[in-house]
């Protein structure tokens, strides 16, 4: 996995300011966010942890402006993220979601391609600039091979792997992404962890991602916040945030942790 | 499943190839008939149309009656075949892109119901006014349609968006409940009864240049509309949510393509009457052609749907002549097995994932 310095995003980041957000959908009993409160800063990489349906993924809805804060705000650089255009904002944030609903036969290329979309007119085609960036981002994470296969044929290993293509060709400041390494093997998600915390190394990057493996967000992530029942838990430095007591309440499940060459291992035991 | 990218010649050859067919189709088409006129005589008189082309050495030696006849009669009614049949199949495409579903279209969904209704109610209670020459029946046509569409999708939307089904089931609700309305009309008002039925038929009989002019001058905007949205649209297959993480302005997206579609299929409705599965054959043709891009898709449906109409037009009016068959007919007769296999395909393809 190489460094392609096409995928260097063009446009400084900028910090995302998460200020006092609750949601409540109406038809939902239990509030789904309360209050929450964090500053991502730029050029880390950090985890949202938390068991399911705490609110990890409304959480980066909200950044994206798929859903309108009722109270408080998400700020982008300072400004509201409900007040960019869709391309401007597309072109500060790249998200990665859990599973894609593309189903129309377009080519993995073709895909990668449609990132370019926020820097292009209406009718622009697609540059030669453009081409090789999309294939540096299908390089990055191997399915340069896959280039002229067709997206949903693809299987879901492929597919996230070709979304992660996509948001890298976006070359945003930020990624956010979803469980990215949840459908895919060990070498891969290995991979891909190992290119975004590299990008985020270089200061190249800045990256917010939703997961469940302990022991990846160890060795790659260096913030962490920790959601239960939509509030935040604990925030902070991996290592604080990842306490064997913190992980074990919130989880509901006792954890083993083991020391080896200053990384912690989490070992699940029981459930609660 | 491999497949080479498509290149850019293939797009310009299949570009090429239509719209050469579609030339020779019109001229073709022009001199069948009752008073059949020769290939070239046919050409002839077309081209003499024309700018910049010496009219009299191109008319010589051809008889007044086939001038009158294909310049007055035959041409019209072949031009506007041809651009409503475009208009539905480029119109079938954005619906399809905007409903995410193959299945989509101005029939399926009730969209010409809706203009035909819209219509109705126009001509049973004598609504009959014009405004910058934009008859009233247009008009209601439209909102029509319009109103049908939005309908449609917002059941649509809540029948969970990703179903084929929820969205066939709102469009055959509406479409029923629109045409029983209008059936309602005709009974209440029988002295009109005659001209509401020929919009329910679709038929080109009543072609004249004014309706010619008409169509083209909606057809070129919403192709315009069309062209624009072309790569919104291909974004759109991934759902709202990534496309406007990818910078898609999604409303705006959505309602210039109602909008477009709408004026296209009220249009297209109120010179023909309701024409069936048009939308629905020629797009999901062009798509095994050249892939789902809509850029190339629109153009290519645009030529393959005129193409297609003219043809069925020119059976419509030969087939049993001197009676005429509706040409609505001809294209549910070709269009409704084609969709029960597209139905069937999809149904698979569910079970599959």
């Amino acid at each position: 996995m190489n460094e392609k310095s096409s995928l260097i995003s063009k446009s400084t980041g900028s910090d995302i300011e998460v200020k006092n957000l609750s949601y409540q959908p109406g038809t939902v009993k239990k509030p789904i966010l309360q209050d929450v409160s964090y500053t991502f800063t730029e050029g880390h990489m950090t985890a949202l942890l938390g068991p399911n349906g705490s609110g990890k993924t409304t959480l980066l809805r909200h950044i994206l402006a798929q859903i309108k804060c009722p109270e408080g705000a998400v700020l982008i650089n300072g400004k509201d993220t409900n007040g960019f255009a869709p391309k401007e904002r597309s072109r500060k944030i790249a998200w990665v979601p859990q599973n894609s609903s593309g189903d129309s036969a377009f080519s993995v290329e073709e895909v990668v391609l449609m990132a370019r979309y926020p820097y292009k007119g209406t009718w622009d085609d697609d540059s030669e600039e453009d081409k090789k960036i999309a294939e540096d981002a299908m390089r990055a994470v191997g399915v340069l091979e896959l280039r002229n296969r067709n997206f949903p044929s693809l299987s879901g290993g492929e597919r996230q792997r070709t979304l992660i293509a996509r948001a890298l060709a976006q070359t945003t400041p930020w990624i956010l992404l979803d469980e990215p390494t949840s459908n895919l093997d060990i070498k891969h998600q290995i991979g891909i962890m190992q290119l975004l915390h590299e990008r985020v190394q270089k200061g190249n990057l800045s990256v917010v991602v939703v997961m469940h493996d302990f022991n990846m967000v160890e060795r790659f992530c260096d913030r962490a916040i920790l959601l239960s029942d939509g509030k935040v838990v604990s925030m902070g430095n991996t290592r604080d945030v990842m306490t064997r007591e913190q992980i074990s309440s919130v989880y509901e499940t006792d954890f083993d942790i083991i020391e080896k060459d200053g990384r912690r291992f989490f070992f699940p035991k029981d459930a609660k | 499943m491999k497949k080479e990218p498509l290149k850019r010649s293939t797009m310009t050859l299949t570009g090429g190839s239509l719209l050469l067919l579609l030339v020779i189709v019109v001229i073709w088409a022009s001199a069948v008939g009752a008073v059949p006129v020769p290939f070239v005589q046919s050409a002839r008189i077309v081209l003499a149309k024309l700018p910049f082309v010496n009219k009299e050495k191109l008319l010589r030696d051809i008889p007044d009656s086939s001038k009158l006849i294909i310049w007055n009669i035959r041409l019209p009614r072949v031009l506007l075949a041809g651009l409503v049949g475009g208009g539905l199949a480029a119109a079938g495409v954005v619906m399809q892109a905007l409903f995410r579903n193959p299945l989509a279209d101005p029939q399926v969904l009730g969209i010409s119901s809706g203009a035909a209704f819209g219509a109705a109610v126009a001509i049973a209670f004598g609504i009959t006014f014009s405004v910058l020459g934009i008859s009233s029946i247009w008009m209601f046509a439209f909102v029509g349609a319009m109103l049908t569409m939005l309908l449609v999708f917002r059941v649509a939307r809540i029948a969970t968006s990703r179903s084929v089904t929820g969205i066939l089931l709102a469009g055959i609700a509406c479409s029923s409940m629109l045409t029983a309305a209008i059936t309602l009309l005709m009974m209440k008002k029988r002295d009109r009864l005659e001209r509401i039925y020929l919009w329910m038929l679709g038929s080109f009989s009543s072609a004249s240049w004014i309706k010619v002019g008409f169509m083209a001058i909606v057809l070129v905007g919403a192709i315009l509309c069309f062209t624009i949205l072309g790569r919104d649209l291909d974004l759109l297959s991934f759902g709202d949510h990534e496309a406007q993480s990818m910078g898609v302005s999604v409303k705006r997206t959505r309602t210039v393509a109602v909008v477009s579609t709408s004026l296209l299929v009220a249009a297209s409705v109120s010179v023909s009457g309701i024409i069936g599965f048009v939308s629905l054959i020629i797009p999901h043709i062009m798509r095994l052609l050249v892939g789902p891009k809509n850029r190339r898709l629109i153009p290519l449906s645009l030529l393959g749907g005129a193409i297609f109409m003219i043809l069925c037009d020119l059976i419509s009016r030969t087939a049993a002549a001197p009676a005429e068959i509706a040409v609505g007919a001809i294209t549910q007769v070709t269009g409704a097995p084609f969709f029960l296999y597209l139905l069937w395909k999809e149904r698979r393809r569910e079970e599959r994932d």
